[in-house]
């Protein structure tokens, strides 16, 4: 298989989005070149760089390093905080999750994150006490390509975001105590738990 | 005890918030604190004590079989409420199947009776069976009635269940009521076996002519036809209808009770100790990180394998060529190659095999300039092998040559 840069026409463009782990959806120029016919060559190129490219059925492509520096972070963990108390609060107020989250153009002072005591303590541990925070993590999220942003404080959900979702579906599936076992130092469970079932990888 | 009429009539209209709770919650089985908060958030002028107390007394609430401590709606008012409501009860597979078993052993006893030559008791049997027949299509469309009402509930825009409470009953109908009573509906389940059964053998009736009339057996025919595509039909639809709602309410939650998991072991351990930062691998290309310890270790043994200095090589002594004929010859060659003969799958053996009489360097040249050449593509492979080419070695990976396309 031919997996030679100069046969990849976005190459450039994806590698310089891999360097900051960005996530390519439907509609992005990039991920109509690496979902169709030249994605195998994509995979195989950045295999040679110790890069796993996936291809997830949901609609959405990313890298993971195979660097074990390199894949986890604090701001990962602030993620899924923020995604873990949008949907615990979503819940609680009785409305259907992914309808509510995905919701298009939604506002980022709508979101019920600062609402209630116990979800601004958990989001306070991972930096986030005001509205003006919650937005600077969405801004986040929107380099990653998980969040669209526009310039007037309002966002929409990318496909890609289910990967944070998926991050409360591996949950359920982990022994119940062992939540309180678990150190950061244990890394081996945690990430072999992605992707998950729900994502589908061409295998070159 | 017995409770008056006007009482339980007053105290029902009296407190007619509490029961419309409890009926919305009438499928959950409810600790005495939970029933405590429910009256509290109705607002009622009566204190929360007091109306557990009379909702107990009155016998309203009863304490479950499975459970001490946990409260349900008595079934006996929850029926009355139905009544009320005409609401269509969902009938247990396991009754279908009991009532299948009842068309069996009438089946046996038609058999019986024919054997006998006893038309009067084979007359019999053939209007209970076809009673039978009557009461499964009635119990299978109340239950299909009940299915579609609670996905309709369930589907409301103006629902005032959470995701979690709905996906409760949705499960339940799912698991108790419909997948086993698709299963009974099925072309090879007991249904469509019992109707062939009584088919085979009423035909069987006619020709042998222990029934004088072919009306008796149609009747029970065409009842059976009713059940047979009318009944497997609409609970296909059932299907259609309830298998994305019972789908999305799962994942729904799934993700809320995931999403609670991953919050209490934040407020347990800390989010710096919650172990979230690899649940989420992404890439982070590092040149830093290029150079590892493994590759480091690696090439420190390298080096202690070498024993000697490697050889001098002396270009002075064996130069290029400065004639480069040769090389532009092999290139001429390869130029006005069919292009049928690309792409070449290991350039550097074939130059070695066509051109290796015009010595080692031309060969090497022409390799370098065409892997560059903007007209080919060049794409490399391992493993990495030694080529013997004019008197000379290469030590490198195998290179496929091919003419790039021109639009």
């Amino acid at each position: 298989m031919n997996s030679s840069a100069s046969s990849l026409p976005q190459i450039a463009s994806i590698f310089h989005g891999i360097k900051t782990g960005r996530h390519w959806c439907f509609g992005d120029p990039e991920y109509d070149d690496l979902s169709g016919d030249l994605f195998d060559q994509y995979q195989t190129f950045f295999a040679q760089l110790e890069l796993k490219l996936h291809r997830d059925a949901r609609g959405f492509i990313y890298a993971t390093s195979d660097d074990d520096d390199t894949k986890g972070s604090g701001q990962i963990t602030a993620f899924v905080v923020f995604t873990a108390v949008w949907v615990d609060a979503v819940a609680d107020a009785g409305e259907d999750v992914g309808r509510s989250l995905f919701a298009a153009n939604q506002r980022v002072a709508d979101l019920p994150h600062l609402r209630s005591e116990a979800h601004r303590r958990a989001l306070a541990q991972v930096g986030v006490q005001a509205p003006g925070d919650l937005e600077k993590l969405m801004r986040s999220m929107s380099r990653l390509g998980l969040v669209d942003m526009d310039g007037q404080s309002r966002f929409t959900l990318r496909a890609a975001f289910n990967r944070l979702l998926d991050v409360c579906l591996d949950e359920t599936r982990r022994p119940a105590n062992s939540a309180t076992t678990d150190t950061a130092t244990d890394q081996t469970t945690t990430t072999t738990n992605t992707p998950t079932s729900a994502t589908t990888e061409a295998q070159s | 005890m017995l409770i008056s009429l006007q009482e339980a009539a007053a105290f029902l209209n009296t407190h007619h918030a509490v029961f419309d709770e409890l009926w919305r919650r009438r499928d959950e089985t409810l600790a005495e604190a939970e029933l405590l908060a429910l009256i509290s958030a109705t607002r009622s002028e009566a204190t929360p004590a007091y109306l557990l107390t009379q909702l107990k007394r009155m016998r309203f609430m009863i304490e479950t079989d499975a459970q001490e401590g946990a409260w349900e709606l008595a079934p006996a008012f929850a029926r009355w409420v139905e009544y009320l409501q005409q609401i269509a009860q969902p009938v247990s597979s396991a009754r279908v199947r009991g009532q299948l078993l009842e068309l069996e052993h009438a089946l046996d006893s038609f058999r019986l009776a024919e054997m006998r030559d006893d038309l009067n008791t084979g007359r019999e049997i053939l209007r209970e069976t076809r009673a039978g027949f009557q009461r499964l299509s009635e119990d299978m469309g109340q239950t299909q009635a009940a299915i579609a009402a609670v996905v309709s509930e369930a589907k409301g825009e103006h629902r005032k269940q959470g995701a979690l409470e709905r996906f409760r009953r949705i499960n339940r109908l799912w698991n108790e009521y419909l997948l086993p009573m698709l299963e009974l509906l099925d072309p090879a389940g007991q249904l469509e076996a019992v109707c062939i059964a009584w088919e085979t053998q009423l035909n069987h009736a006619v020709e042998k002519q222990f029934l004088p009339e072919r009306r008796l057996a149609e009747r029970i025919e065409r009842d059976m036809r009713g059940l047979r595509v009318a009944v497997r039909q609409g609970f296909r639809e059932c299907q259609n209808e309830l298998e994305p709602l019972h789908a999305r309410l799962r994942r729904d939650t799934l993700w809320a009770e995931g999403a609670a998991r991953i919050l209490k072991r934040v407020e347990d351990l800390g989010a710096p100790n919650a172990s979230l930062d690899y649940t989420m691998p992404t890439s982070n290309f590092r040149y830093v990180g290029q150079m590892s310890e493994a590759a480091l270790v690696a090439s420190a043994a390298r080096w202690r394998d070498i024993s000697e200095p490697p050889p001098v090589i002396d270009f002075a002594g064996a130069p290029a060529a400065a004639d480069s004929q040769a090389v532009e010859d092999v290139l001429a060659a390869i130029e006005t190659m069919p292009t049928k003969n690309f792409p070449l799958q290991d350039l550097l053996a074939w130059l070695s095999q066509e051109h290796g009489a015009r010595g080692f360097h031309p060969v090497l040249q022409v390799f370098s300039l065409l892997v560059t050449d903007s007209r080919y593509q060049a794409s490399f492979h391992t493993p990495i092998s030694i080529y013997d080419i004019a008197g000379g070695s290469v030590r490198c990976g195998r290179v496929r040559l091919q003419l790039r396309k021109t639009s």
